[in-house]
């Protein structure tokens, strides 16, 4: 597709969306809905899109999209408020936001926090659905020539990656993770020869677990215990005068938004890990490159604009692996695959052959929902404040009757509300001792993805193991994971300080330690 | 993280990765009772087109990693012989019993045989109030309570199957349960001064579930998944108030 009919695509579903009241008064919905999500201690982004797709069941995918994207952009914005008036990030993805953002609040500067991360937010936003519309199309020309071999190995990539880099404890526990999903994925008939498996003669099984009441209960249940046992209190809610986008302040930070879109956008990219990490990755280099670091936590603009660009920035990146690839970059787009393959849409290399308009479109409603949140950020922030007044002990109740109607209504099956409930529990038992769930609900997701590929790869080369030796591709995915697994290996690391010091290297040097 | 958090977690790793053995290793025996060989695509009688084969792989990885995890785990709490777990308060393990009981019992007891908008009003109610109080004899009470309720309810569901009346019946008898579990905690309420909490959550639970139903029942025609005395009579007001608005 040339660059015209690309723009022609692009401004007919900017036109068609708009022209619909329904549509507009859908997205500002969606996008207030998704920054009071993301605004609530105890609330994600991840949850709001797994408990709105079942909302979206009965809409065309256009529709669905502007819902689900909508609140995706407003979550990952909205964690910026509680950060910035009562210290408290309403998602992971704003930690690294109220470590400025605060301090700035306490000078009595609420409202220039809040305009500048909304406008950060934006620019964050923008920039990710920019590399997502030059990127996507290459990976996915080049995913075509991927077959069963780099299909498998990409699926493990995605699982180890995941659960190397989100793991807060020992890595072994991501992995661990990761696997305990790829063995719940193996519940049911399998793909090739539907033969039942772990299914203990039970009917419910054997279509094998539903995905989104599994998320849901992943994602749903463990917050509302956690907040509640803990009894996570609120800080003192700090006044905000006009929300101002201060362009001045913005231009001077120019480069740091660049870096911190890069930055964003790498990270997105990355099966598994999301808006958090880019969130504190990004602060920290605005701080190691910056002239005055010292004031970095004491209510320095540049690190709130650093991890509010990144996180932003996010979106776009995780979008590329899971459109191109059919391989969520952060947990959040993990819940949006469920949601597509809900309206029958399997993202992958295939789309661009399928639907070669669907990027296009994917990009013109993210433009959309961008701009939804900028609105809804520089006019409704008092009455997202007035939102986060209500007690949490009220509102996450009706969370958990929201996960609980979420997982019945998509298969109007009571069983999906067992699974619901035990998979709750189980992921929030893991998550005391310090597992991460994402590499779980990924495993879950593409287990049948690595199964079917690997069978069908061995198919191929009747049992033999060496194509994944001689394919290209193939071999640099192997090369990456043989060198993950390394690297958490401590032989390793000695081995590599050995090498090191025999070449000439001063590995404390290298690493600035 | 403090000492004591940490010696805690490799007890919790050790007791994990004992799970995680036991768990794979059935997994590998139960694979193996799948066909080990099997035909596909023209491709016959393959130990690679069988069905066992991405489990067992899974769970011999699984099964190495939780003996990993063992390893790692036992010679950290040898090593550290000398420090002492740290534990959860008697209160917070209250309030996770409360919330697990909530929770379980309103999916497993409640949900599948209770009509949707009694037991959404009541499980919100209990839920809100009892953690909006922040009183632990009121938790405590709750816990109790709702247990109770959802325990006979788990084994009418199990051992009986309710007749059409039956239900209608059960659903007027929730209605007398509201009505009581109201009264008596108010009375708690009244206790603990924690009437405002009281009157917050009877609000809060029905504005939620006056809302909530009609919107999933009759705006996204997605059926609740027990419609009794109050969902049928909603659905039949609709149609009642349909039909009059067409001159039927």
């Amino acid at each position: 597709m040339d660059i015209m009919s690309s723009f022609s695509v692009f401004g007919g579903t900017l036109l068609s969306l708009l022209s619909s009241p329904s549509n507009i008064i859908l997205l500002i919905g969606a996008s207030f809905a998704g920054i009071i999500f993301g605004a609530l201690p105890g609330l994600t982004a991840t949850l709001g899109v797994a408990l709105l797709t079942t909302l979206t069941y009965g809409m065309d995918v256009n529709t669905a999209l502007i819902a689900l994207l909508g609140l995706y952009v407003g979550a990952i914005y909205g964690g910026s408020y509680p950060a910035i008036l009562i210290n408290i990030p309403g998602t992971a993805a704003a930690a690294a936001t109220s470590l400025d953002g605060y301090p700035l609040a306490l000078k009595g500067q609420g409202g220039r926090a809040l305009g500048l991360t909304t406008t950060a937010s934006l620019i964050g936003t923008l920039m990710g659905i920019l590399v997502l519309v030059i990127a996507a199309p290459w990976v996915a020309k080049m995913a075509l020539q991927f077959t069963s071999f780099e299909f498998f190995l990409l699926a493990l990539f995605g699982i180890l990656i995941s659960g190397t880099l989100t793991s807060p404890d020992l890595v072994i526990k991501g992995w661990i993770a990761g696997l305990l999903g790829l063995a719940v994925s193996t519940i049911g008939r399998d793909p090739l020869q539907f033969f039942p498996r772990f299914t203990f003669d039970m009917p419910n099984l054997d279509q094998g677990l539903e995905v989104v009441p599994v998320l849901i209960g992943a994602f749903g249940i463990p917050q509302v215990i956690r907040a509640l046992r803990n009894k996570e209190s609120l800080g003192a809610m700090q006044d905000f005068g006009r929300i101002l986008p201060e362009w001045s302040t913005l231009f001077r930070n120019r480069k740091n938004i660049s870096r911190s879109s890069m930055i964003g956008i790498g990270i997105g990219a990355v099966p598994g890990i999301g808006e958090d990490i880019a969130g504190w990755v990004s602060y920290g280099a605005a701080k190691n490159t910056s002239s005055h670091p010292e004031t970095f936590g004491t209510g320095e603009p540049e690190g709130i604009i650093a991890s509010e660009t990144a996180n932003n920035a996010c979106i776009g990146g995780a979008l590329i692996p899971l459109l191109t690839l059919g391989i969520p970059g952060s947990p959040p787009a993990a819940m949006l695959l469920g949601a597509l393959m809900l309206h029958g849409i399997t993202p992958g290399p295939m789309i661009v052959v399928e639907d070669p308009d669907f990027l296009i479109e994917v990009t013109a409603i993210l433009v959309l929902c961008s701009i939804a949140m900028w609105v809804n950020g520089m006019f409704l922030a008092k009455q997202v404040v007035k939102v986060l007044s209500i007690p949490a002990p009220i509102f996450l109740p009706v969370v958990t009757l929201m996960c609980i109607l979420g997982s019945y209504a998509l298969g109007l099956n009571i069983f999906n509300l067992y699974m619901m409930v035990l998979v709750g529990l189980i992921a929030y038992f893991l998550g005391e001792m310090q597992y991460p769930i994402s590499p779980l609900v990924i495993g879950v997701i593409l287990g049948p993805m690595a199964d079917e590929n690997l069978r069908r790869a061995l198919m191929v080369s009747e049992g033999s193991l060496m194509p994944f030796l001689e394919r290209p591709v193939s071999i640099l995915l192997l090369l990456v994971i043989v060198l993950v697994l390394l690297s958490k290996v401590p032989q390793y690391q000695l081995v590599k300080a050995w090498l090191m010091k025999k070449l000439g290297f001063d590995s404390n040097k290298v690493t600035g330690a | 993280m403090l000492p004591e958090q940490l010696m805690a977690l490799r007890r919790a790793d050790l007791k994990t990765s004992i799970v995680l053995i036991v768990l794979s290793s059935l997994m590998i025996i139960e694979s193996f009772n799948f066909p080990l060989t099997d035909s596909y695509a023209g491709v016959t009688n393959a130990w690679y087109v069988s069905p066992a084969l991405f489990p067992i792989l899974i769970a011999s990885i699984l099964l190495v990693c939780g003996v990993a995890l063992f390893l790692k785990a036992m010679v950290f709490v040898k090593s550290h012989a000398g420090t002492a777990s740290s534990k959860e308060s008697a209160e917070s393990w209250g309030r996770f019993f409360l919330l697990v009981s909530l929770i379980a019992g309103q999916v497993y007891g409640w949900v599948p045989i209770v009509d949707f908008a009694l037991s959404a009003f009541l499980f919100l109610f209990l839920f809100i109030f009892s953690f909006y109080s922040d009183d632990i004899s009121i938790q405590k009470k709750t816990l109790w309570l709702w247990s109770t309720l959802s325990i006979v309810l788990i084994i009418i569901s199990q051992f009986f199957t309710p007749s059409e009346e039956g239900r209608f019946l059960l659903d007027w008898l929730v209605v007398g349960v509201i009505g009581v579990i109201l009264l008596l905690t108010k009375g708690w309420a009244k206790q603990t001064q924690t009437d405002k909490a009281w009157r917050s959550s009877w609000k809060a639970a029905l504005i939620v579930t006056v809302i909530a139903c009609p919107v999933f029942r009759l705006g996204m025609l997605v059926p609740l998944p027990t419609e009794g005395l109050v969902i049928e009579k909603m659905v039949d007001a609709k149609y009642a108030v349909r039909d009059m608005w067409r001159g039927k």
